[in-house]
């Protein structure tokens, strides 16, 4: 008996060695780790939402401007490549320390209902040991066919990972959140656009057969009003195929008779002013533009259909109030202040045709095209990779604009924003996002 | 399933558990039953060739035995009847009845394996005679998978039965014990090479559970996993990289790269054996240890006494006796003694008997020509080693270095490593002419060592971080081969210490093997970008 006690005592502490040492080699993305380990952070039924999907959720939705805005709390929980098959089994891990919150599915997310080998971790990695982690590893290796016995690197990763012994970082190390509640940042998402208005397709056409991810919604469904969960589902816009697009209409009809809400901006995508020509940096997703739009419209229909309230001025919220004086710190440099506050937008004006020169007496000349139904325009400059400052304004007829000496060598980046004044409101138009720059040397 | 998998784990605790909790004299239905299983698992319907071979040596075994019972009940019978010249005619004419019948199992046992191993090449070689004389022979090939240990379990029924004939050990007359006997799981894959009246009556008896025998087989089985993982499958990486693409190489680095893979077969071969003991241990049965530290040799022939020891006893007491002590190899040493004087003379026919052993170890290593040169390369050292010994004992004594010191034992040790090694060259490389190749390739600026530091060593497949890890993990096995050289049971001095030291030891080794082994399914970083759906 003691010789038992004694194995078993050794199993159990050889058990929480390896656990305690392969969390420091797993990988997801760093995405996946703050976006899991991050909402474990969170107080128990804290928060106002939980928004749930693939990539597009954190790339259109960020909580800390919502937060710095509006005094909403809406985490996302959100995986790349998140398979919708996965989606019950984070609502379920989410429900476990929010179960009052509103929960926002991505309903594009159903695009694919398996995962990779890859996915699957990334999916999974960074779940809590619990019974909910194990079944999703189960059922996910179950729909890609894998061998029960190839499923052990998803129950213990460091199958997998350990190779990576030579790589390890601090960060692997620390594994620190960024205290930014996922508000996202990649260079892609700062600086590109690329026009999807050729390709973008918009329908509301439904396919001529029920698509194969119905059953997994109904099983979603199931679970919600077995449950009571408040729900809302989204449709962000991407640039679909036809046959993806009309079997998203299919799976909204469901939602629809189901009796919950389905806000589609795949058809209506004009209505938070995103912009398929400048507003996304890859079909899937937008930049920090298009989000900005993308976070206020939803706050606002969130604010009016939940009734959220501003919590912005509660005690207790500080990390979310660090969060959004962060990622503001991290964005400022390639989004214009009215944009990160949500000001109301006319996205139709376009100060089109920048141009900055340097003149003789170094300073700079900025000139650019009238915008149609602009009553005035702002001028914002932008010293080397610091944040947009507002410069100037000046009338609707002016269309140029000469700045004083400029003091300091450096690169200076100037663009316009044609604006529009209505009943006490300034609407903001649209502008060159990057500016255009001029080149000053002593 | 190899022993690196976590099917064998699995398979081992199933076996384990099987075996403990059925009642203490079944128990060796329980392992009869796991190596079936295991076989199985591993070679499907080949299964039926271990059957065959085990069925025809078993009828085999007892056929020699009642002939020898007979023959003596009816010598005895007949021995007041019989002059002594009729009595000598008798037993030789039951001698050689015996022996035919020992001749036909091993015909049929050794048939099986070489018409499945070496066809093949046998039916090349001879296209290739013919084709030089201007002949064009063409041959079928056989297209049969081999089943697992083939090689091990043939040599395992033959010593069985010339030992019947020796009447060194009885014949098992249950034929189920027999079917345990010749496929033990743990030692089927790559040995050691089994000799009934030292395993037999392990297996049948039925052993009770010993918490110790547990931990030190456990222990053991660790011990094999960082041999083979951590050792083993890292350095297969550079070497697979040398002797795949040897044109590209030359210098010491080529040299290095056939060390680098007697370290690792030493690893890999070593380290499958400590599992495999570790197993048997487990179950409360002994195997006979198959290496003891052989990097330690002073001269070819200790390595040999070192590596591999089974198959070398098995050569010895079945190969190299049978021939040296032979009345043509008797008479040979007469006519050699009056042609070449009394040393040479003398030794010849052992000479002869030992280049035959060495033929023949190569040969069982796999149907090749560069097999057969390795094996006559370790034949020549060990005969030149020999008929050298006075020449380098005189030299010894001229240069005033004694015997005993640690002098000699070094230049001994790095003299049978660097011999050792360029053997090597035959057994590792893609076939004999890239081994004389890659040999002579490795004189060719031997002395320029600029490829350890100018970043050469880093282009074979492993990075600096690697490399360490490598260095650090042979260091450790030295270290632990030194200890057992001087008689340091490590185990038992590790188990006298306080609890918390042990186990920090046991879960490092764990941590050890889960951390720097190489298993599993690759890792690619590039793979877990997220590449955007």
């Amino acid at each position: 008996m003691k010789n038992l006690l004694k194995s078993v005592v050794f199993l159990v502490l050889l058990f929480l060695a390896v656990f305690a040492v392969q969390r420091h080699f797993k990988v997801g993305t760093r995405l996946c780790f703050q976006s899991e380990a991050g909402f474990y952070e969170e107080k128990r039924g804290s928060l106002d939402g939980v928004y749930i999907g693939a990539s597009n959720v954190y790339a259109f939705w960020q909580p800390p401007v919502a937060w710095k805005n509006h005094g909403i709390a809406v985490l996302t929980y959100s995986v790349d490549a998140l398979p919708s098959s996965a989606l019950k089994a984070m609502m379920i891990e989410a429900r476990k320390t929010q179960p009052d919150a509103l929960y926002i599915i991505n309903l594009n997310t159903f695009k694919k209902t398996a995962a990779t080998s890859e996915e699957m971790h990334r999916v999974t990695n960074y779940l809590n040991p619990s019974f909910n982690k194990y079944s999703l590893i189960w059922q996910l290796a179950d729909i890609g066919n894998i061998p029960p016995a190839d499923r052990l690197e998803y129950y213990f990763p460091i199958i997998r990972f350990h190779s990576r012994w030579s790589e390890l970082t601090r960060n692997d190390f620390l594994l620190q959140t960024n205290g930014r509640k996922m508000g996202y940042g990649s260079s892609e998402y700062y600086k590109k656009s690329v026009n999807l208005s050729k390709n973008y397709l918009m329908t509301e056409s439904l396919p001529e057969k029920e698509p194969e991810a119905t059953e997994v919604l109904l099983d979603l469904l199931d679970y919600i009003e077995k449950n009571s969960v408040k729900a809302l589902f989204v449709i962000v816009p991407q640039a679909l195929k036809e046959e993806y697009a009309t079997e998203l209409n299919s799976l909204k009809k469901t939602v629809s008779e189901h009796g919950y809400p389905c806000l589609d901006l795949l058809n209506h995508y004009e209505d938070p002013g995103i912009l398929t020509k400048t507003d996304f940096f890859d079909k899937n997703h937008t930049n920090v533009h298009g989000s900005m739009k993308f976070t206020e419209y939803l706050s606002q229909y969130l604010i009016e259909h939940y009734q959220f309230e501003d919590k912005s001025r509660q005690e207790g919220w500080d990390e979310w109030n660090s969060a959004a004086e962060k990622y503001t710190a991290l964005i400022s440099p390639y989004a214009l202040p009215f944009e990160i506050e949500g000001k109301p937008r006319k996205c139709t004006m376009n100060a089109s045709g920048l141009s900055v020169t340097k003149t003789e007496k170094q300073s700079a000349s900025v000139k650019w095209k009238a915008a149609k139904g602009a009553d005035g325009y702002q001028i914002y400059q932008k010293t080397g990779s610091e944040a947009w400052t507002y410069l100037d304004s000046v009338d609707a007829d002016t269309t140029e604009y000469e700045t004083e000496v400029l003091e300091q060598a450096g690169q200076y980046a100037y663009t316009v924003v044609p604006v529009l004044s209505k009943k006490g409101t300034i609407y903001y138009g649209s502008y060159t996002y990057n500016g255009k720059s001029i080149t000053v040397s002593k | 399933m190899t022993f690196a998998s976590f099917g064998f784990i699995c398979f081992v605790i199933l076996v384990v558990l099987l075996y403990f909790l059925t009642p203490r004299k079944y128990r060796w239905i329980s392992l009869l039953v796991s190596s079936y299983a295991f076989f199985w698992i591993n070679s499907r319907l080949l299964v039926l060739i271990l059957f065959g071979t085990t069925v025809i040596t078993w009828l085999t075994g007892l056929w020699i035995w009642s002939s020898n019972k007979k023959n003596s009940t009816a010598e005895k019978q007949q021995a007041a009847e019989l002059t002594r010249e009729e009595l000598k005619t008798l037993k030789e004419k039951n001698k050689k009845r015996k022996r035919r019948i020992l001749i036909l199992g091993i015909i049929l046992n050794l048939g099986t394996l070489v018409v499945l191993k070496y066809t093949n090449f046998v039916f090349s070689d001879i296209e290739q005679i013919a084709g030089a004389w201007g002949g064009n022979v063409s041959l079928p090939r056989i297209n049969l998978l081999l089943p697992i240990g083939i090689s091990f379990y043939t040599l395992q029924s033959i010593a069985y039965l010339v030992d019947i004939y020796r009447n060194k050990t009885e014949p098992d007359r249950n034929p189920g014990k027999f079917m345990l006997f010749m496929s033990f799981f743990p030692q089927i894959v790559q040995g050691p090479i089994a000799r009934h009246h030292q395993l037999a009556h392990q297996l049948y008896e039925g052993h009770d559970f010993d918490y110790r025998r547990l931990k030190f087989g456990i222990q053991l089985m660790l011990w094999g996993w960082i041999k083979k993982l951590v050792i083993a499958d890292r350095l297969a990486i550079p070497v697979n990289e040398i002797f795949n693409h040897y044109g590209s190489y030359s210098g010491l680095l080529v040299f290095l790269g056939a060390a680098m893979y007697g370290i690792q077969v030493y690893a890999d071969f070593s380290g499958g054996m400590d599992i495999a003991r570790g197993v048997a241990h487990i179950l409360g049965i002994e195997l006979e240890l198959n290496f003891k530290q052989p990097y330690f040799s002073v001269s070819i022939e200790d390595f040999w006494r070192r590596w591999h020891i089974t198959l070398g006893g098995w050569m010895r007491d079945y190969i190299f006796y049978p021939l040296s002590l032979s009345r043509p190899f008797a008479s040979l040493s007469r006519k050699t003694r009056k042609i070449l004087g009394p040393f040479i003379g003398k030794r010849l026919p052992s000479f002869l008997a030992m280049f035959i052993v060495y033929f023949l170890v190569g040969l069982w290593h796999g149907p090749d020509w560069k097999y057969i040169l390795y094996g006559v390369w370790n034949g020549i050292f060990i005969v030149s080693g020999i008929v050298l010994e006075k020449a380098y004992d005189t030299a010894r004594k001229k240069s005033r270095v004694p015997e005993n010191s640690i002098t000699w034992k070094l230049f001994q040790m790095v003299r049978t490593f660097i011999l050792i090694t360029f053997g090597r060259f035959f057994s590792r490389a893609l076939d004999s002419g890239a081994a004389i190749a890659m040999i002579g390739a490795s004189f060719h600026h031997w002395w320029d060592l600029s490829f350890l530091l100018d970043g050469t060593m880093t282009t074979l497949g492993l990075d600096q971080a690697n490399w360490n890890v490598l260095l650090a993990a042979i260091l450790l096995v030295l270290c632990v081969d030194y200890l057992h050289e001087k008689g340091v049971r490590i185990r038992e001095a590790i188990s006298r210490q306080w609890i918390v030291f042990r186990w920090l030891i046991y879960i490092a080794a764990v941590l050890f093997i889960l951390i720097f082994g190489i298993y599993g399914p690759e890792y690619n970083a590039a793979s877990f970008i997220y590449q955007q759906f």
